[in-house]
């Protein structure tokens, strides 16, 4: 089930939240846990044995850290780390690798009946960083199984994030620290709408647009480049717009989850782009991988190496697929440059600006596009190597058609209409601006979806 | 002390000050609580209304505007809840069962062209309130197919007859926008392709013999009180005389047609009609739906009332129809391949034949007429719009 999907919106949510809602506050883990497992178990109920053998896992491991000490400590997290990985690696990465090795030893070693479990990166890492966090002591070990399984199942994070780290839930997990208050609830409210638009009536349409840029056979290169700009805005949209959602549901349901966007484009260099995009996975490798093994602490060649992990690991979270391991690579040399190459000086100008926008355009064709031959074509097509018309009719009319489309996404890109909203409303006599702009574009999604609009759900891949 | 004397009106007028800012921000507080309060019961009460609406008025079974059968409540079984096929069919059934569904689809199409200044919706354009869903694009492998299959019929099923061969194609709608408009398909370059591919029978163009006004405002087909030119044109060519006066009998009045159900952009209205003689009381018309012939009527008036009112004529498409004219010459015979726009060409080209029989490929697969037909000496139309023709994958 999707949070943008007329199931979810007309009969999930409000009957979970009543539930919620109306339980005393001893039920209300239970029944957020009890509506979290179904809708983790909904689409496919088998998933529920492994999220359930993952919790387990989780769960016993802390236990025994708790109470072991010394090698037998660090064999527990060794154990619990080993299980969770495998898990993932089975589920995600085994037939890609069966794939290569199929390839080297001339043989068919994949399994077809392998289905990628939704949401299995994200919970994985939520566990990852349970185990390490008890483990170095960061956080005391969670002894209520309940509290665990709602750490690792909400269902308002489990299958998109953001990836929550225990540290910084733990206090929430324990219903007597939650506080449910209408302010709260209207936040919340505010920004799963807000997040459901930039879902359903931006990123779907510009996800179905790239769809028609595929279909048309007569293309030009300018045309090609719009279908880069829909694609870099679509990620952002979808992306962005889901995380929204689970921290606007969140906040209804007195969870405090962090941020995962920042307004990323607006920074001029990549280094600061990842500082603002997708934080929560960022802040996870930097965390959990970067710093244990040595940061900047060891030499330039060990730094060089730790971002090297950091970015091949970072491409292989997205995908199990040669282009999110060559998205990787590529975010891994030009960070790697702007730290060690390009003065700093030079990364505040305008063109390093330029450049850096077009980076990212190309990096999110990358990404999203099926194979290498595709990136390849594309990238030919793109710099005028496909024998193509500069523009034509068909460019003219998708970029007319879609010009409101387009400045809407743009302009979303900048907080000043964020800025400017807040302002508005916060005057005494705009107040009711809020509740009735909500009311609308929640009408306005709600219309998209019953519509049957095309809606993809990205998710899957992760 | 003069300090001092200065500062106790400064003091005073600092606590006032501080009353009021006190005063001001529970003022404020209280306001921002209401408004809370009021964000959060319209959220709900939105979601809550439309979940009230699906159990109060989402209980139909068809959609008359989008003309399909909604999705039903999922039979629950044990064993499609495990493979999550319950689940997968209850999403459809609430996307379909939504309270006030037909507004927000309304709302939905307005919005995408006003709101976002989208030229088309989903392919259909609003011009001079005819709804057209523009051909974009000529899919050469889609005349080859067509062309194959009729190249087929021909060599197969017509050779070493006395047949003669005709081949006519019908304009949709999208044909009288100018080309590129709306980033309209080349039709002049369709007709030539088609005719350098389908090089075995005489030409009839009715190109000249239509305009946009012959068609429906929210339908693709052409209207058959509109289609007599075309018809008289078809007849002369075949070398048979129509009948000599029609009245025009209303089936529908308010009619949507199928493009009208796939978007909510402005439109004209149109009334469903058909041409009627009285010699037509006397034709016998048979369908072979089931394979076994079933007596039907040219107009199915009944069917007005149905998801598909453009099933009136003849009782919509099948794989094989006949007719039966007892006052045409007994020598004149007409075969006719054809999509539904011939459904409501054969009635009044049946005037002209004793025997008339309409096949839809899409229906009969062509491999199968040898044993439905006997072809001897017939006139053999292939009346196809250019619509079906550019997307023939369907014909079997």
């Amino acid at each position: 089930m999707e949070f943008s999907s007329i199931a979810f919106l007309i009969w999930f949510l409000p009957l979970c939240s009543l539930c919620y809602f109306a339980a005393s506050r001893s039920w209300k883990n239970f029944v957020l846990l009890g509506f979290s497992l179904l809708f983790y178990g909904w689409s496919r109920p088998e998933w529920l044995l492994l999220i359930g053998l993952e919790c387990l896992v989780g769960y016993g491991c802390g236990l025994f850290m708790d109470k072991l000490t010394g090698k037998r400590r660090q064999l527990a997290l060794i154990s619990g780390v080993g299980i969770i990985c495998a898990l993932l690696f089975w589920f995600k990465y085994f037939n890609f690798f069966a794939a290569i090795a199929g390839q080297i030893f001339n043989a068919d070693l994949l399994v077809k009946t392998i289905v990628l479990p939704i949401g299995i990166s994200f919970y994985t890492f939520q566990i990852l960083s349970y185990l390490a966090d008890v483990y170095t002591q960061k956080t005391p070990v969670q002894k209520s199984l309940l509290r665990f399984c709602l750490y690792v199942c909400m269902f308002f994070q489990l299958i998109a994030g953001p990836i929550v780290r225990y540290s910084e839930i733990e206090r929430q997990l324990d219903d007597r620290n939650r506080h449910l208050s209408w302010q709260k609830t209207q936040k919340g409210a505010a920004q799963f709408v807000c997040g459901l638009a930039k879902k359903v009536l931006i990123a779907n349409q510009l996800s179905s647009l790239s769809v028609f840029f595929r279909s048309v056979s007569t293309p030009s290169v300018v045309f090609y480049w719009l279908n880069g700009l829909a694609i870099t805005l679509f990620i952002y949209y979808d992306f962005s717009g889901y995380s929204d959602m689970a921290i606007g549901l969140g906040k209804m349901m007195g969870f405090e989850l962090p941020e995962n966007f920042d307004y990323p484009f607006l920074e001029g260099n990549f280094t600061a782009f990842w500082r603002h995009w997708h934080m929560t996975l960022t802040r996870w490798f930097r965390d959990y991988v970067y710093i244990p093994l040595g940061g900047n602490r060891k030499g330039k060649a060990r730094q060089i190496f730790n971002l090297l992990v950091v970015w091949l690991l970072t491409g292989l979270w997205h995908g199990a697929a040669w282009n999110f391991v060559l998205w990787g690579l590529l975010f891994f040399v030009l960070l790697a440059l702007e730290k060690f190459v390009i003065p700093v000086s030079w990364q505040k100008t305008w063109w390093y600006r330029l450049i850096f926008l077009c980076g990212i355009l190309l990096s999110f064709v990358l990404f999203y596009d099926d194979s290498l031959a595709q990136f390849q074509s594309d990238l030919q097509a793109m710099f005028g190597f496909g024998g193509l018309p500069l523009t034509n009719g068909v460019t003219i009319y998708t970029l007319l058609s879609n010009l409101v489309l387009f400045f809407a996404a743009i302009a979303g890109c900048f907080p000043f209409w964020k800025r400017q909203y807040h302002h508005l409303i916060s005057q005494a006599q705009m107040g009711w601006i809020e509740p009735a702009g909500m009311v609308l574009v929640l009408v306005l999604c709600i219309a998209w979806l019953a519509a049957g609009t095309f809606n993809p759900f990205l998710y899957f891949r992760f | 002390m003069k300090k001092r004397i200065d500062s106790k009106p400064a003091r005073s007028l600092s606590k006032g000050t501080k009353i009021a800012k006190l005063e001001t921000e529970r003022t404020q507080d209280e306001a921002s609580r209401k408004r809370s309060i009021l964000t959060s019961v319209l959220f709900f009460g939105v979601l809550g209304c439309f979940l009230a609406g699906t159990l109060l008025f989402g209980n139909t079974d068809l959609s008359y505007s989008e003309r399909r059968k909604l999705a039903p409540f999922p039979k629950l079984e044990a064993k499609a809840i495990l493979s999550g096929q319950w689940q997968e069919e209850f999403e459809d059934f609430a996307t379909d069962h939504v309270g006030f569904r037909e507004q927000l689809l309304k709302i939905k199409s307005l919005s995408s062209r006003y709101m976002f200044g989208n030229l088309d919706d989903d392919g259909i354009i609003s011009h001079d309130k005819y709804l057209i869903q523009v051909e974009r694009e000529i899919h050469e492998d889609s005349l080859d197919y067509a062309a194959g299959i009729f190249a087929d019929i021909v060599q197969k099923d017509l050779a070493g007859t006395s047949c003669k061969v005709y081949l006519s194609i019908i304009p949709d709608k999208s044909y009288f926008l100018k080309k590129d408009e709306y980033l309209n398909m080349d039709y002049e370059a369709f007709f030539e392709q088609a005719k350098e591919k389908m090089e075995f029978g005489n030409w009839i163009d009715l190109r000249n013999t239509l305009q946009l006004d012959d068609y429906y405002y929210t339908d693709p087909h052409w209207r058959q009180e509109k289609i007599l030119d075309a018809a008289t044109r078809l007849a002369d060519s075949m070398g048979v005389r129509l009948l000599d006066a029609y009245t025009v009998k209303t089936a529908l009045n308010d009619f949507i047609g199928q493009t009208g159900g796939r978007t909510m952009l402005p439109s004209g209205s149109d009334t469903l009609r058909c041409l009627w003689n009285e010699e037509m009381k006397d034709w016998t018309v048979r369908r072979y739906d089931t394979g076994k012939p079933e007596v039907s009527a040219i107009y199915d008036l009944d069917k007005a009332q149905g998801m598909d009112p453009y099933q009136i004529f003849l009782g919509g498409s099948s794989g094989m129809i006949e007719i039966d004219n007892p006052h045409a010459d007994p020598n004149r015979q007409l075969i006719v391949f054809s999509d539904s726009y011939g459904s409501s060409m054969v009635p009044l080209l049946a005037g002209g034949y004793s025997k008339t029989t309409l096949i839809d490929l899409r229906n009969l697969p062509h491999w199968r007429l040898k044993s439905l037909i006997d072809f001897k000496d017939q006139d053999v139309l292939f009346l196809y719009s250019t619509s079906v023709l550019n997307a023939s994958q369907s014909m079997k």
